[in-house]
């Protein structure tokens, strides 16, 4: 029979495995679900703060959530530029759809070749005094390399919410995603808004790659995994609600956990991709779009 | 010309090029080498049938043809099928996986479609991963036959099928293009509600598309695995394969049968020249950055580039 | 010929918890011209899409031409004579005006029985069909090329391509100019003259009323009016649903 204390772990494993989830997507939650724009290359932001993470801390020994949450600015230029070149070349011209895709396809494959010339493809991993140790709770193990991840991700959501709630250009995102036509009416530019917004976006792959080497060690074709799983949480989500989207990251995490534990681990990556191909088939965006 | 015409026309080049490489070239290299650039040349075809003819952007072109290879290699185990007919059964499984994955992707958007079929792909690389008959992860050695069954080495019997397939692939895509089936794939293209509304069947049509462009990508890597003798799935689903495929015809041009001709002809010898002088993960890089730049400065590619000059200089 | 060409019984249709149309019962009689009218939102182009195909309908019937179309998709419903004109056109953007006529004729041509035409007699066609809204001189422009009505005409023309017996013209005037959409009634008399029974979507008033010979009146899902024109617009209800209580 199934293990109580294998199942209870699994399940509290593939929770605070969902919370990081969640940090991993947000990013396409805000560029995908809120700007339209179809940023199959998120990963590779990923990969790319990470790799930045491993660098920093194997020469200086920097905690890498600092390094994450201190390159947010970097990343977040990086974003804007990338967003310049996006819309200069597609959005402008109005004919986004395969070139769009195109673009973003051949930035995730670049980023991915770039990162293996420079790292090779052996495992890099991170040291942190908290990587190792586990909370213990009578059954619930804790890992803390999965604990603290799990407590960032959902910080760095909430910081996320706040600000689009709150401040004037979060406002100013939530109504560019809704109606770009009031948004010029309101005297904001529509594309100085979504470069800001992208911006954000690419910004917290900085602090999701940091989470993502403390979880597990980390080489360059890692990323490919998570194109899968970002969609499919994105879209379970409902697309632009975070809520939805931390309720589909758990849910994905839980799964996906349970799979690699009673089935093996070399299964999980299809866990997430199966549920993309379900969640579409279920809730198809359609001929009339979503 | 029409399209009966080409076939002809086309047939006699290819006729050409297959008569004059025997008598002149004996450089074994050039074989090698040109069997990949005529690989790229029917893969990007095939992709631009779906992407550039029918505006489905497929991302999991590695899937397609690493059926076709892996289907080469368990007929090889079991039968002695001659290889042309080992591609034509890796055509007709490819043709069916591309059915089965456009039945049940169809109804998305652009986008959705794109990424379900790298979900398709990563799915189909774990079965065959493990999937021990064809040797799993480690890969499975296959004999290269010692004797032609036609004239000169087996490289040059592997360059002339392929020759064979690039030749029917493009006067396929030719047919294609100026047909009333082509039409049809542009109104897809262009704007599907409308298509719909003007009685084009899209599902049909659709599907018709995704069937032929993954039978001939099937058919591009059954003989794989005699070109390589060691197949294993990372190198057979490699995204190389996808890139490529997407690359060549966005730089060539995706609105005509030459786009993907001219993409694969420069990008596949620029991969050649690449891999030899430096290094091969460099040359992929090389793809990717020339991708995301024509993308950007000329997004319909090199034919569209010439189609501009032409009408500027009539102005 | 069937008196009715179209009987739509129950036709109800929800997204989610929002009820788009409920229990719309409409016959249209052949050869009539046809007004459907009501505010924003009413659910006017959820019933163009339900009766096209576009859209599944919940619940109710469709009979067209006395066979029952529920489950056709939209491309089978345009080869046996149904056909809609999209309120924002899209025509075919990478293909030239003939073209885009080209693929409804190809491929209502190639369906019907019997009906086997050679390229140069659909080329003919095209040519005729774009004279006929006044676009032959554009026919291998690209559509980029055409101004506002032009776009208007060449997306009639192509509802038109397909040879319907019935069209529905889905607010193909809005934001058109009054000389503009003297045009585009012109041209919808035309066809009507020639036997499509014609049902006109539209806000602007004025066209409706002297274009239709029948008028319905839609109002948040539900049909609230059906008969003549002048008595239909009387309705307090309707009064109430445009000008508010």
């Amino acid at each position: 029979m199934i293990s109580l204390d294998l199942a209870v772990n699994a399940i509290v494993a593939g929770l605070l495995l969902g919370g990081f989830y969640a940090a991993v997507t947000v990013g396409v939650t805000i560029s995908f679900g809120m700007l339209d724009i179809v940023n199959i290359a998120h990963p590779a932001f990923i990969m790319l703060g990470s790799f930045v993470a491993y660098i920093v801390n194997s020469n200086f020994g920097v905690d890498p959530i600092l390094i994450g949450v201190v390159m947010t600015p970097v990343f977040f230029l990086v974003g804007m530029a990338v967003y310049q070149i996006y819309y200069y070349a597609f959005e402008r011209r109005g004919e986004e759809s395969i070139q769009g895709l195109a673009f973003f396809f051949g930035l995730l494959f670049v980023g991915e070749v770039a990162l293996i010339l420079v790292f090779g493809v052996d495992y890099r991993f991170v040291e942190a005094p908290y990587i190792g140790p586990s909370l213990h709770l009578g059954l619930i193990d804790l890992p803390l390399r999965m604990l603290i991840p799990f407590v960032v991700s959902l910080l760095m959501l909430a910081v996320l919410q706040v600000f689009l709630g709150r401040t004037f250009i979060g406002r100013a995102i939530l109504a560019v995603s809704q109606d770009r036509l009031a948004l010029q009416l309101m005297a904001a530019n529509p594309s100085r808004v979504k470069r800001i917004a992208f911006g954000i976006s690419i910004a917290t792959a900085s602090v999701a790659g940091a989470l993502l080497i403390i979880i597990q060690p980390v080489e360059p074709s890692i990323g490919r995994d998570y194109i899968g799983r970002i969609f499919a949480i994105c879209v379970l989500g409902g697309m632009t609600s975070f809520p939805g989207m931390l309720a589909g990251a758990l849910l994905i995490g839980i799964v996906e956990s349970i799979t690699a534990t009673f089935y093996g681990p070399s299964w999980a990556p299809a866990v997430a991709f199966g549920f993309l191909l379900l969640t579409l088939a279920v809730r198809p965006a359609g001929i009339l779009g979503r | 010309m029409g399209a009966a015409r080409f076939w002809v026309v086309s047939f006699i080049v290819a006729v050409a090029l297959l008569l004059l490489t025997r008598g002149f070239i004996s450089n074994e290299y050039y074989f090698f080498a040109a069997y990949q650039v005529l690989q790229f040349i029917v893969l990007a075809t095939a992709w631009n049938i779906l992407g550039g003819y029918t505006g489905y952007t497929n991302f999991g072109t590695g899937a397609f043809f690493a059926v076709g290879a892996y289907t080469a290699v368990v007929l090889h185990k079991t039968t002695s099928l001659p290889l042309p007919v080992m591609m034509l059964v890796g055509g007709v499984m490819s043709g069916m996986v591309g059915f089965g994955m456009g039945y049940l992707t169809l109804r998305l958007k652009g986008v959705f479609f794109a990424i379900a079929t790298l979900a398709l792909a990563i799915v189909a690389q774990t079965l065959i991963v493990n999937w021990d008959y064809v040797g799993g992860s480690r890969g499975i050695y296959v004999i290269r036959p010692q004797h032609s069954p036609i004239y000169g080495s087996y490289i040059q019997y592997l360059y002339s099928l392929m020759l064979a397939l690039t030749w029917i692939s493009v006067a396929i895509a030719r047919t294609i293009e100026r047909s009333t089936l082509g039409l049809g794939f542009n109104a897809i293209r262009d704007d599907e509600l409308a298509a719909e509304a003007g009685s084009v069947p899209t599902l049909k049509l659709k599907l018709i598309s995704t069937t032929l462009s993954g039978a001939l990508m099937g058919m591009s890597g059954a003989p794989l695995p005699y070109y390589v003798t060691y197949l294993d799935p990372a190198s057979s689903f490699n995204l190389s394969y996808a890139v490529n495929s997407v690359a060549m015809p966005m730089i060539g041009g995706m609105t005509s049968w030459i786009g993907p001709v001219i993409g694969a002809v420069l990008l596949g010898t620029i991969q050649q020249l690449a891999t030899v002088t430096i290094s091969s993960a460099l040359n992929l890089l090389i793809v990717g950055v020339l991708l995301i730049v024509f993308v950007v400065i000329a997004p319909n590619g090199i034919v569209g580039l010439v189609q501009a000059r032409r009408r500027a200089r009539i102005r | 010929m069937a008196a009715s060409i179209l009987e739509v019984s129950g036709l109800g249709k929800r997204f989610g918890g929002f009820v788009a149309l409920e229990n719309i019962n409409v016959t249209v009689a052949t050869g009539e011209r046809l007004g459907l009218i009501g505010p924003n939102g009413s659910g006017k182009s959820t019933l163009v899409n339900c009766l096209s195909g576009a859209l599944h309908h919940d619940s109710g019937t469709i009979v067209f031409d006395g066979r029952s179309i529920d489950g056709l998709p939209a491309y089978q419903r345009t080869r046996l004579g149904l056909a809609r004109s999209f309120q924002l056109p899209k025509p075919f953007r990478s293909l030239n005006l003939l073209d885009n006529l080209r693929i409804p004729l190809l491929y209502t041509v190639n369906a019907r029985h019997g009906m086997r035409l050679s390229d140069g007699a659909i080329g003919e066609r095209c040519h005729a069909l774009l004279a006929d809204v006044g676009l032959a001189d554009k026919a291998r422009r690209l559509p980029r090329d055409l101004t506002q009505v032009e776009m208007r005409k060449l997306e009639l023309a192509r509802a038109v391509a397909s040879a319907p017996r019935l069209l529905f013209a889905d607010e193909a005037m809005a934001g058109l100019s009054p000389s503009e959409i003297e045009e585009i009634l012109a041209v919808l008399f035309r066809l009507n003259e020639a036997g499509i029974t014609i049902v006109l979507i539209e806000h602007i008033m004025r066209a409706v009323m002297s274009f239709s010979t029948r008028l319905i009146v839609l109002v948040a899902g539900q049909k609230i009016a059906d008969g003549a024109p002048q008595e239909a617009i009387r309705n307090p209800e309707v009064e109430r649903a445009y000008l508010g209580e």
